[in-house]
């Protein structure tokens, strides 16, 4: 029985000691690549701020690869150092034969590791503080840089924030790899497995939608849950902002994934048969399920490489039964490998392997019946229309991005097209290696519950049922309405006209021209052809901003694009003056 | 008292001890005789809390060893394989036994390491075999153990510092009653020192006895009644070995000495000597030296 307590044992001041005079090296290489990393990039720029801000404000989110990287293979080798001892023969027996319980022994490990990889954060957290007074120099670019915005990048609760934030990375890292530490026989199987354990959730979910994605028609491009959330790794890499509220939930499960962690780890350790020491993996069941999953992984990777190179994607998708086949074998290959590394010989063809792999093989089979052989029917499912109480569509003909549609009319409209996908999909006129679109539907249903399809569909031609159904859609009165802008000007802070393909300098629209801009865009809206909508380039990008922020920190911004068939707005934008600034801007850049 | 009930562990279905039976006695010195693979050093990391056993128990005074750092605290083992960690030398080594033992005796340790000739500075993995296991017997002694437990303490020691390790046993054992267990695959190593002796084989105990009343109780006699040999001179002794020379026989006889002198003198022999017998012939006589194991260990 697990307790809490088991965590919080005393940790021996002998043990804690010990370990800090031997390892305190790992935290002087932590403190020095931050440093190298975070700080002199700022002492060096100190009086000409303005040619690292991006570079600060993005380690300071934690969106700097460098700092993710030092934070892992900080905390995987500290453990490794700590734990090193249970992994030796001779250093174990003394070890254990100190007057010190197995709870104390992890727990002083694990405090000393944990207390060394948090210094350096600390200490790199106050000299951010300390360099907080560089400033930009008096030639910086005015119309790039804001001295107000810039000062506010290194700021106390930025700096707090980033302390937070790099001590949950890293004690989520650790903890995963302490976890390792005891499932592990030796020091190498230690590394292979904290890596492992640390980006198993993330690449077992990864898998999972690779399959999903390339056997079940229609599966969602995004995904059901995002992925990144599975580790504070990911998550900090993938968010492009500081901490917010939103942040909270997420961290707090971490820390809680963390204590979870180590107290299994504690109760594993008590658990330990210290004699299998040196093999692979001390708990044999285990090591069959890290088999189990190293190979599903491998044989998976493997499969659909080959699938691949060998053949021609069947309409979007990879034919089932050359998968199959290639999986076999593979799964063979990788199964053989794996077992000789967790028994320590190349003798395991004995039918104790035999079974285990049978055993595989019927969970693979499981697996693939509901994945590559849709046994629960999600490809053709399509809820009724009484239970919709409304639908998202988002494709490439919607200006503003996803729209809602609630009416009746238009929620028909959607299942017959979605019907005439799944109607037209294999059929001689589906063609997806020419011009495509890409649709997603989402069903919200009236139970609560949504029901989200992604399509790539052939781009849109008369003689498709599918595009006749979505013209449909596209020409009906409440797509038409949702698609123009309804922002009263008072709600806009900013317009602004750029070109994505050159970084900086944009073209403001005036406060009191906003409404005629908007006019003018809807004017376009309504009148547009699908063919326009379709042949059009885009020509110019348009920024729409407005006061207030999202609840996850981030700007407001909505993003448009001009094309030729936009003729209101462009009249508008030429009439102003708007687009020979804009012209002059991208011939200057 | 040390007691080893029923203590049964097998690593991969494969039986390393198989109800293993050990008393040693308060204030005694134990030897666990036994040839490689026997199990010696398997018990050896039960009794220090290292591993745990399948079934039976192991107890000390009654307390058992599992997960108790107090009784931990009075226990003091010399593993076969000795471990220091990389970079350390004997002082590194002194702050790590003085954070975990509360008996720490430092003054004691000084004078070891200063009678042994131990350089405190230098680093102990440059040490020779037989100098780490001179620099580990100090710091262990040097806890105060009660419980002394050594897997093969004097291989690799020269005569002169084996006598100093027995000493600081012995001194032991005799000043504050402590219990001593000594492994070890040499019969001979433990004559003179052990005041018991248990045989290991295949994980079980073959035999456990006291030195003395194993000696007092068998006898080698050398005894000749001339030419004018009575007929049948033994009868009533409990004879485990005969063997003629001429008119010399030479007896093993399981028996009282005073019973044997009684016995024999009414044949008036011309000859008559109680010869001491050394262990391994104790050993010889006690197993029947068949066993292919035992005979490894004494000859």
């Amino acid at each position: 029985m697990m307790k809490s307590a088991n965590l919080y044992s005393n940790p021996s001041k002998a043990w804690v000691r010990e370990n800090i005079r031997r390892f305190w090296i790992l935290p002087l290489m932590e403190f020095l690549a931050l440093f190298l990393i975070g700080i002199l990039p700022i002492l060096i720029n100190y009086s000409h701020y303005q040619y690292i801000l991006d570079y600060v404000n993005g380690s300071l989110m934690n969106n700097n690869y460098g700092i993710i990287a030092v934070f892992v293979i900080c905390s995987i080798a500290m453990s490794v150092a700590v734990f090193s001892y249970i992994h030796g023969t001779a250093s174990s027996t003394v070890a254990h034969s100190f007057p010190i319980t197995r709870k104390r022994l992890f727990a002083s490990s694990f405090w000393s590791g944990l207390v060394m990889l948090l210094i350096p954060v600390l200490i790199i957290t106050i000299m951010y503080m300390m360099v907080s007074g560089a400033h930009l120099s008096a030639d910086y670019d005015k119309s790039a840089f804001n001295p107000v915005e810039a000062a506010k990048v290194i700021t106390l609760v930025h700096c707090l924030k980033w302390m937070v934030e790099s001590s949950i990375i890293i004690a989520f890292v650790y903890a995963m790899s302490n976890l390792a530490a005891i499932i592990a026989g030796n020091r190498v199987i230690h590394v292979l497995l904290a890596m492992l354990i640390n980006g198993l959730p993330f690449a077992l979910l990864q898998l999972f939608r690779i399959y999903e994605q390339e056997f079940l028609f229609g599966y969602p491009h995004d995904g059901r849950f995002a992925i990144s959330m599975l580790s504070p790794v990911s998550h900090a890499i993938r968010r492009s902002c500081y901490m917010g509220p939103s942040d909270i939930v997420p961290e707090l499960v971490y820390v809680a994934v963390v204590i979870l962690t180590t107290l299994i780890s504690v109760w594993l350790y008590n658990k330990v048969q210290l004699e299998r020491e040196r093999s692979a993996c001390v708990f044999p069941k285990i090591s069959d399920i890290i088999c189990v999953i190293v190979t599903f992984m491998g044989m998976t990777l493997l499969a659909l490489s080959l699938s691949y190179q060998i053949t021609t994607l069947d309409n979007g998708l990879i034919p089932k039964w050359i998968f199959i086949l290639i999986s076999i074998p593979s799964a063979l290959v990788f199964y053989i490998i794996c077992r000789m590394i967790a028994d320590g010989t190349t003798r395991i063809f004995n039918m104790s392997s035999l079974k285990k792999f049978g055993i595989y093989l019927i969970l693979a089979a499981v697996f693939f019946s509901f994945t590559v052989f849709d046994a629960t029917g999600y490809q053709k499912r399509i809820p009724e229309l009484s239970q919709i109480s409304c639908v998202d569509i988002d494709s490439n003909y919607e200006t503003l991005g996803t729209i809602r549609l609630t009416s009746e009319a238009s929620i028909k409209n959607v299942i017959s097209y979605h019907k005439a996908i799944l109607s037209d999909h294999g059929g001689s006129s589906w063609n997806v290696n020419g011009n495509v679109d890409l649709v997603t539907l989402s069903y919200r249903l009236k139970n609560g519950n949504t029901l989200k399809r992604s399509y790539t569909v052939p781009s849109y031609k008369k003689d498709i049922a599918t595009s006749r159904a979505y013209k449909a859609i596209f020409y009906s009165r409440e797509y038409r309405e949702k698609n123009i802008i309804s922002y009263s000007p008072k709600m806009i802070s900013r317009i602004s006209l750029y070109n994505p393909e050159a970084s900086g300098k944009q073209v403001y629209i005036y406060p009191e021209d906003y409404e005629t801009f908007i006019a003018a865009f809807n004017k376009d809206i309504i009148n547009e052809t699908i063919i326009d909508r379709q042949t059009s380039h885009d020509i110019a990008s348009v920024e729409i901003m407005l006061k207030g922020k999202y609840s996850t920190g981030e700007e407001a911004i909505t993003p448009i694009t001009i094309t030729k068939s936009d003729k209101n707005v462009l009249r508008f934008l030429k009439a102003d003056g708007y687009w020979a600034q804009y012209k002059k801007l991208n011939k200057d850049q | 008292m040390i007691r080893i009930q029923s203590v049964s562990k097998s690593f991969d279905g494969y039986p390393a001890l198989d109800d293993l039976e050990m008393t040693i006695q308060t204030g005694s010195i134990y030897g666990l005789i036994g040839v490689n693979g026997a199990g010696k050093t398997t018990i050896i990391k039960h009794m220090s809390g290292m591993l745990r056993p399948d079934n039976g128990i192991i107890t000390y005074d009654g307390d058992g060893i599992w997960e108790n750092e107090v009784l931990k605290q009075k226990i003091g083992l010399i593993p076969d394989e000795l471990y220091f960690p990389n970079g350390y030398n004997m002082k590194d080594m002194c702050r790590i036994y003085r954070g975990f033992y509360e008996s720490w005796n430092e003054d004691r340790f000084e004078e070891m390491a200063r009678l042994f000739k131990l350089d405190m500075k230098k680093k102990l993995r440059a040490f020779s075999k037989g100098m780490k296991k001179q620099a580990m017997f100090c710091l262990v002694m040097s806890t105060m153990p009660m419980y002394l437990i050594l897997d093969e303490p004097i291989d690799g020691l020269d005569p002169i510092v084996r006598k100093l390790v027995w000493k600081f046993i012995v001194d032991d054992v005799a000043d504050h009653q402590m219990s001593v267990l000594i492994s070890s695959h040499n019969l001979k190593e433990m004559e003179g020192i052990c005041d018991y002796i248990g045989i290991i084989s295949h994980g079980r105990m073959l035999l456990e006895r006291e030195l003395d009343s194993m000696k007092s109780d068998l006898h080698k006699i050398q005894v000749s009644f001339g030419t004018k040999s009575p007929q049948d001179p033994y009868e009533g002794l409990n004879l485990l070995h005969k063997e003629s020379r001429g008119t010399v026989d030479l007896l093993i006889v399981r028996e009282r000495a005073e019973k044997i002198e009684e016995t024999l003198s009414e044949y008036d022999p011309i000859l008559f000597d109680i010869l001491p017998l050394s262990l391994e012939e104790i050993f010889i006589y006690e197993l029947g030296g068949e066993d292919d194991e035992i005979s490894k260990l004494i000859f």
